[in-house]
């Protein structure tokens, strides 16, 4: 049975956390269910093969926190849009307010809804711009002010009950691509507001000119001549001038519609009909500079959120252990012909068979493993067939350390780090971790394998232990397995 | 002269802050399962009226030995400048953040700190803890190691062998399970790392044995004055006519219990304070048995003495032996048949409850009538107050929290506490008991000497 269609953004929440409950499942069990469901389906892409599997094997499984999720989500982007629409109204209003004794001033109206406008939209892309140093701040400051990011403090709000929630508007997250995330989806609720805004003002615009007698005029307290006042006004209207050549001022209208308010019997009378001309320039003005680069950003911000949200699933340790499993080719061992061992056969049912999930480089950090048990080990528990074995760690010199790097990070294969679960995950180790992934890329998984001392398993407290520090590394495609039955 | 300055180090999560807890009697210092909670060296002080007289550092542990010792290796001068060259390791990364904790750990080493490396003897050795013992051998300072118990397992021989390579001293030093008489030993053991600290821990060791002497007796005073308050108590109350009905002597037990409660819990607060324990009742969650009602089935059960011992202290004779009888007769009594437990059932709770204490009534000069309970006749209260007391002090006593949780899993299961005084004290104290029951007044001198057999009793393991 297959799981109603489900976004992409709800099983970026929803596969993690069902894969880190999963955990309790014994890993030869996981390896033999994932790979099975993978090949239930045609190859395709690592996002698309995640989000396939889910489908199966969370099949019938309905409590999720990823739809509540985009519930609020969805409920903060109309809220969003709502309050640019009310906004919107507002400041169309005020810009074009008209009681007949003075004509609506054009800079006055072009300074509010294309001026202001154009100054947010500058700091927008400097929000967008990478996170250059001398910014830093400055960017962190954006991100709280803007719209998107009040947006975000309420859906966390909302969304209080769910960790997970919390976790994706870090801007700060140890996670790259929890930060992406989060950027994106500020700048997608920012322009979703502006969107929304530029939207009423331009319908409140269209409608007050449709049903209202509205002369336009331009007055200033700077000295300005109507031959440069002039020259601005085509300049701005550049970008439409081929296209719509009525909505360009002539010098005439400029030179005709400038009014003192000292002197309010300067505009004759007559002359409000072609006052009204201004009108098409203004509505063209907030098109073309509030609008069309708002929508722009918005497409641009909803694309690259899917990307982000992809990379959020698919950037995480968890669901590499996953890819891993699900990629596992399947390799006959003699174990399983007790599998194959006629019914009634009087042989006790044994422990299933450990799947075989491929070849690895092992390194042995602190003499956590004499080599031939690491294979052992290796074999028996992760399923993989050891290429080669190199040591670390322990009373061995530093330069030992890098021969071993030099020998696993060949980028060939995974490489299982074996450590001792009874010692603390030291410093030390995070910085060969750290090393052994720049030399792999980042594609290639790095399992560590904590191992028990002597004859017994790996406790929680020691487990716990091992997958906080891992966690610090922030590394999506390194796990921690035990393999543990 | 400068106090003795012991710097506690090793790797993480080998139980540093616990010994530092220990030997610093502190309960401040956190404490975790999680590797690497101590962050900063952070110094407790060990004072005497004003004057300090030994201080011990709780380091993190380190977490770049081997580069550590790389550095210094490459620095190498010969063995006579190996401290020198350990001092240009802390300049060289005073500003490097990933030699934090080793700088932290090694700063007060250089300073003059005596050098306490904890490993646990629990876990097996490895070869990973060489370069930390050999850049701990390069700042030169006088050190001892101590093998510290952490789990069950069982590797100190090994460990033994290893130690002895670079330490001079080699301890084992259970420090969840160390009583006092450990930790003081362990303290004097200390001045054998330097024979110029001696003198000074010598007389730490003393001044913490003194006070321990001083506390033991103020609290067995303490506990002597509930035993003496307990026992003379009597309350009165008022009765309509000459007769006493069944309602007016239930009041007067249950007042009577009352104030027998409020005498305890005075008194715990009393011993508390003594041992600056003042908020344990709402720490120590562990002592359920001290959180029984005195008065409880329960509390007779495990605190009082059973019926022979009873015999055996002469509690049975003259008024009390009618009790014995009875008890006999009718099986077991909850007062007289402690110790036997389950056996105990409600008729043997009322048969107790209604012989708590003396019941009179008394005619008035004014006129009119009034009951008097007390004082208590009930032969084994006193036996379950001293074992409730003595418990608690050792609870409050003991700072080792594992110490702490032995006491009192010796109490759930059942070992009675009365079990462990001594026959001839046992009787000693019974006849102040009769004689307090009696309602004979107890001078200066016996108060002191029921203090002393109180005393000897805290002592008693």
């Amino acid at each position: 049975m297959s799981r109603r269609p489900t976004t992409l953004f709800e099983d970026a929440i929803d596969v993690p956390t069902w894969l880190e409950a999963d955990r309790l499942t014994p890993y030869a069990e996981r390896v033999r269910r994932d790979r099975g469901i993978a090949r239930s389906f045609a190859p395709a892409s690592r996002l698309q093969s995640v989000r396939k599997w889910w489908r199966e094997a969370a099949a019938g499984d309905h409590s999720s926190d990823g739809a509540r999720l985009v519930r609020v989500r969805t409920l903060v982007t109309f809220v969003m849009a709502g309050l640019g629409i009310a906004a919107g109204i507002t400041v169309a209003l005020a810009a074009f307010r008209y009681d007949g004794s003075q004509p609506v001033n054009v800079v006055r109206l072009l300074a509010l809804l294309v001026g202001v406008q154009l100054a947010f939209l500058a700091l927008t892309l400097l929000l967008l711009m990478g996170r250059a140093i001398g910014f830093k701040s400055f960017q962190d400051l954006l991100a709280t002010i803007t719209p998107g990011g009040w947006a975000a403090s309420v859906f966390r709000r909302l969304a209080r009950a769910s960790p997970v929630a919390a976790r994706l508007f870090d801007w700060h997250s140890a996670r790259a691509s929890a930060g992406r995330f989060a950027k994106w989806q500020i700048l997608f609720w920012s322009q979703a507001a502006a969107v929304a805004f530029n939207v009423a003002a331009l319908v409140s615009a269209i409608l007050l000119v449709t049903f209202t007698d509205l002369a336009f005029g331009w007055s200033t307290t700077l000295e300005a001549n109507p031959a440069a006042v002039s020259r601005a006004v085509q300049a701005i209207a550049w970008p439409w001038h081929t296209f719509v050549p009525g909505a360009v001022p002539s010098t005439a209208l400029v030179e005709q519609s400038q009014f003192f308010r000292l002197e309010s019997g300067s505009l004759a009378s007559g002359a409000s009909r072609a006052l009204g001309g201004w009108w098409p320039f203004t509505v063209l003005c907030v098109v073309t500079y509030g609008l069309l680069p708002r929508l722009a950003l918005l497409v641009l911000a909803a694309a690259r959120l899917r990307a982000a949200t992809g990379a959020l699933l698919l950037d995480e340790p968890r669901v590499t252990a996953l890819l891993d499993r699900m990629a596992a080719p399947e390799i006959e061992t003699a174990a399983e012909a007790h599998d194959a061992a006629p019914a009634g056969s009087p042989t006790p049912a044994a422990s299933p068979p450990r799947p075989i999930t491929g070849r690895a480089n092992a390194v042995i950090w602190d003499d956590s493993l004499a080599p031939d048990a690491a294979r052992t080990y290796s074999r028996e528990r992760l399923g993989f067939e050891l290429a080669s074995i190199a040591e670390a760690g322990g009373g061995r010199a530093m330069v030992d350390d890098r021969a071993a790097l030099e020998q696993a990070g060949d980028g060939a294969h995974p490489v299982v780090v074996f450590a001792p679960a009874w010692e603390p995950p030291l410093l030390e180790l995070l910085d060969f971790l750290a090393e052994l992934r720049r030399r792999l890329g980042t594609a290639a998984s790095i399992v560590v394998t904590p191992v028990p001392e002597g004859a017994r398993e790996v406790s929680t407290l020691e487990l716990e232990t091992w997958m906080r520090a891992m966690g610090r590394l922030a590394d999506p495609h390194l796990y921690v397995e035990t393999g543990a039955a | 002269m400068s106090p003795p300055r012991f710097a506690i180090v090793g790797h993480p999560n080998k139980g540093k802050s616990s010994i530092v807890a220990t030997l610093a009697e502190d309960d401040a210092v956190a404490i975790s399962p999680h590797p690497g909670t101590t962050t900063r060296a952070r110094t407790y002080p060990m004072r005497l009226e004003g004057e300090t007289l030994y201080e011990l550092i709780d380091t993190p542990g380190f977490q770049r030995a081997r580069e550590t010792l790389t550095w210094l290796e490459a620095h190498d001068r010969g063995a006579g400048e190996r401290a020198t060259v350990v001092r240009g390791f802390l300049e060289a990364h005073a500003a490097d953040a990933r030699f934090h904790d080793e700088r932290e750990l090694l700063t007060p080493i250089m300073e003059g700190a005596g050098i306490l490396y904890v490993v646990d003897g629990s876990r097996p050795y490895g070869r990973q803890y060489e370069a930390e013992m050999e850049v701990l051998r390069w700042t030169g300072r006088p050190r001892m190691a101590l093998i510290n118990l952490i789990s069950s397992g069982d590797h100190v021989d090994q460990w033994r062998a290893a130690l002895t390579q670079y330490f001079s001293i080699v301890r084992v030093f259970d420090a969840v399970r160390a009583d006092f008489g450990k930790r003081i030993e362990l303290l004097r053991a200390f001045g054998a790392i330097d024979e110029t600290w001696a003198p000074a821990l010598n007389r730490a060791a003393d001044a913490l044995s003194a006070d321990r002497e001083r506390r033991k007796r103020a609290a067995a005073g303490e506990i002597a004055e509930l035993l003496i308050a307990a026992l003379s108590a009597s309350v009165t109350v008022p009765l309509r006519g000459d007769a006493a009905d069944e309602v007016a002597r239930d009041r007067g037990r249950a007042e009577l219990r009352d104030e027998i409660r409020k005498r305890e819990r005075a008194a715990r607060r009393a011993v508390q304070e003594i041992y600056h324990h003042g908020d344990l009742e709402t720490r120590e969650t562990a002592a359920s048995y001290l959180v029984e009602d005195v008065f409880s089935e329960q509390s007779f059960n495990i605190f009082g003495l059973s019926a022979t011992q009873l015999a055996l202290t002469g509690a049975a004779s003259g008024a009390a032996a009618g009790l014995v009888i009875d008890a006999v007769l009718h099986g077991a009594s909850l007062l007289l048949g402690a110790g036997i437990g389950a056996a105990v059932g409600a008729a043997g709770t009322l048969a107790g409850a209604s012989r708590l204490a003396k019941v009179q009534v008394l005619g008035q000069p004014l006129g009119g009538y009034e009951l008097k309970v007390g004082p208590v006749t009930a032969p084994n209260l006193p036996w379950v107050l001293l074992g409730r007391a003595l418990l608690h002090v050792k609870l409050v006593a003991e700072r080792n929290h594992a110490r702490r949780g032995e006491f009192v899993l010796e109490a759930q299961q059942g070992a009675h506490l009365a079990d462990a005084i001594d026959p001839a004290r046992r009787r000693s104290l019974e006849a102040v008991f009769r004689r307090l029951r009696g309602g004979a007044a107890i001078d200066s001198r016996s108060r002191e000497a029921l203090a002393g057999e109180i005393a000897a009793l805290i002592d008693t393991p």
